[in-house]
């Protein structure tokens, strides 16, 4: 998936989240295994996009890469040092460099301050500069993110979704991150509002090489933005690998099944549904062998027995029992 | 004839000396057996617009029609006990948020025998023997004991499943879905126009299916209806109206689409937004965003016109009409009648 001499500015190995839940009453607990042994690399200036639907450990995920909670097991590394055992002042220095922005632009604004105390408050936390400083490089990144002057002392309520959203990718870039972490960052707007948005990431992404890790579930999204493509299901990567040989050519049943049921414009662009019955299984009850047995149509006895790993075939990571049986 | 019929129909909130009408002179017909799409971004009027339909636009909120004929009957002259009885029964509505359209403190079993007797006049028994069958029709797996599941206990699909038997549990003949999909995962999404279409189909039902998802109205409505700012900018059939769209605003809809600029590294956009209350326009509404505006578009708002085009053979009952001065052609460029 990469190709060295670039070294990755965030990686992940195994890199696992459980998550102990209440039952109830002297019923002890149970563990739900949210995420499971992901691993990814990541380059300067490119993007990652993760793609999967509700529950499939996307935003659990998201919320390991930014240092919010510290994974169960497994390695993250950012820019090369290891955070689990980073020193304090390391992780102090580590947070600045990853950002985070959200998907509901109307609760990941505080409503109570003004766009250019926002703006500045990172800068206030992390850097030296002095209030004039903080000011002008508002500004200036406010000019870059397509907002006006006159918004620099205005209150979230006075903007639209789409401005909003521009607010929380300029805050998130204010301290010049290394990797921006965006968790459905278009899926609350209205597409014309979606289209200058990915167009503003593209853009910052060529102007200061950000990396992203790009969550969403809207695949015409994904092929548009990402390099590389990992797709998850039931918090495991079922399939990952670059954007064009996924989407050339997808593999795994889920990831088959999941492009065959975006609907399309267009009917050349359509697929044959591949209908999935059921729906996700109960994350505190969880299938035994491949996650996705329950609902895959060719799932065996082995399927239900046996976790299939995640090997490399045809340029991606695969993980499934039977795929060259039923790509025959 | 057709199933249901609305002429000029507006919808007022705010005060009669500055009112701001949120849908604006609006006309819509829907056959038996026909999906027409609703398709706009949000504040367009699509949802403003099937509420005054069902009646569920409250004071200070004004509605006002030429004529709403539904099913031979005007509904315009009919008493609001009529009325009532006509809504949910004949016409029934699926909302976007299913979860919070069931009552939580109710079982689904309840809710769905209270719609059967309500409307249906069944005894007690015969609403359970009917609610069953009603959830098996939706494809709701071991159906019997969820009649006794409360909402929090179902998934978000399987509450949408609920929603659908409800508003069909009483054969209605025209059924409205406001973006029955929006809140659900895409192989969910897929399960559940599946089923409606399906149901749509052996009912013989008019559906009208409201949403902001271009490409689910591609696939399976019959014919569309664009809405911007209030207003209805475009008619036409599918798949005409994605493959030349005669309003500057349907080609820009669709171009913004990642799925439309393959390839391409910007996606088209339309700049600015929607205009609100107090920024509306005085000539066309899309005159301030639309590429190809010349000055009497800001001088005076388009009505509806039937498309003409010199290279453009209207077919027999031709339904493709535009709100633009300058409809775009065949190659997408703005023409000059």
């Amino acid at each position: 998936m990469s190709e060295q001499a670039v070294p990755n500015i965030l990686e992940a190995r195994h890199l696992s989240r459980h998550y102990s839940v209440s039952r109830g009453f002297l019923r002890g607990h149970a563990t739900v295994k949210a995420l499971n042994q992901v691993s990814f690399s990541l380059q300067p200036g490119k993007t990652l996009a993760v793609v999967g639907e509700s529950g499939c450990g996307k935003s659990t995920l998201a919320r390991q890469l930014t240092l919010i909670e510290e994974p169960s097991s497994g390695e993250l590394l950012i820019d090369g040092i290891n955070i689990a055992s980073a020193s304090r002042e390391q992780l102090k220095a580590l947070r600045p460099r990853v950002q985070m922005v959200f998907q509901n632009p109307y609760a990941s604004l505080n409503p109570r301050k003004q766009v250019g105390v926002m703006l500045t408050e990172p800068l206030q936390l992390n850097t030296g500069m002095t209030a004039a400083e903080r000011e002008a490089a508002a500004r200036s990144m406010m000019q870059r993110v397509g907002l006006r002057p006159e918004h620099y002392h205005r209150y979230p309520h006075m903007f639209s979704g789409g401005q909003r959203q521009r607010i929380a990718v300029a805050r998130a870039m204010m301290l010049k991150p290394e990797v921006v972490v965006a968790d459905e960052p278009t899926s609350a707007l209205d597409v014309s509002i979606q289209a200058q948005i990915l167009n503003l990431f593209m853009d910052l992404q060529q102007e200061l090489n950000t990396a992203y890790v790009f969550i969403s579930h809207n695949l015409a999204v994904v092929e548009h933005i990402a390099d590389d493509v990992m797709v998850m299901y039931f918090g495991s990567t079922v399939e990952s690998g670059p954007k064009d040989v996924i989407f050339s050519r997808p593999l795994h049943p889920y990831t088959r099944a999941l492009m065959s049921a975006t609907p399309a414009i267009h009917k050349h662009d359509r697929q044959a549904k591949i209908k999935l019955v059921g729906e996700l299984p109960s994350p505190l009850n969880p299938p035994t062998g491949c996650a996705f047995n329950t609902r895959c149509p060719h799932a065996t006895e082995q399927c239900r027995s046996t976790v299939p790993e995640l090997r490399p075939l045809e340029g991606r990571l695969i993980a499934c029992h039977r795929i060259e049986e039923i790509h025959a | 004839m057709s199933l249901l019929e609305i002429r000029n129909l507006s919808v007022e909130f705010g005060s009669v000396q500055h009112p701001f009408r949120a849908v604006d002179g609006l006309d819509l017909t829907v056959s038996r057996g026909e999906i027409v799409g609703i398709v706009g971004e949000s504040g367009s009027g699509k949802s403003v617009t099937m509420l005054a339909l069902m009646g569920l636009i409250d004071a200070p909120g004004r509605v006002s029609a030429e004529r709403l004929m539904f099913d031979g009957q005007d509904m315009l002259a009919m008493k609001p006990a009529q009325r009532r009885a006509i809504l949910g029964r004949d016409i029934a509505m699926i909302f976007q948020d299913a979860l919070t359209s069931l009552n939580p403190a109710y079982t689904v079993g309840f809710q769905l025998c209270e719609t059967l007797r309500l409307h249906g006049g069944l005894s007690r028994k015969d609403a359970q023997r009917r609610a069953l069958e009603l959830l098996e029709m939706v494809e709701i797996p071991a159906a019997r004991s969820r009649l006794d599941a409360y909402p929090h206990q179902l998934s978000g699909g399987m509450s949408q499943r609920v929603m659908i038997a409800m508003a069909l549990a009483c054969n209605p003949k025209l059924l409205i879905a406001d973006e029955p999909t929006t809140a659900l995962d895409v192989t969910v999404q897929a399960q559940i126009m599946e089923l409606l279409v399906s149901l749509q189909q052996q009912h013989d039902m008019g559906l009208i299916l409201i949403t902001h998802d271009l490409a689910v109205v591609a696939e399976v409505a019959d014919r569309v209806a664009v809405m911007y700012a209030g207003e209805v900018v475009e008619t036409s059939s599918v798949p005409a109206i994605f493959e030349t769209p005669r309003h500057p605003y349907t080609q820009a809809l669709l171009a913004a689409i990642p799925e439309h600029s393959k390839g391409a590294e910007r996606l088209a956009t339309l700049p600015g937004v929607v205009p609100g209350q107090y920024d509306r326009p005085h000539g066309c509404l899309l005159a301030p965003r639309c590429p190809y505006a010349q000055a009497r578009c800001a001088e005076a708002r388009p009505p509806l016109f039937p498309f003409v085009d010199a290279g453009y053979v209207p077919e027999a009952n031709d339904l493709l009409k535009v709100r633009c001065y300058t409809p775009l052609n065949d190659s997408g460029e703005p023409s000059h009648v």
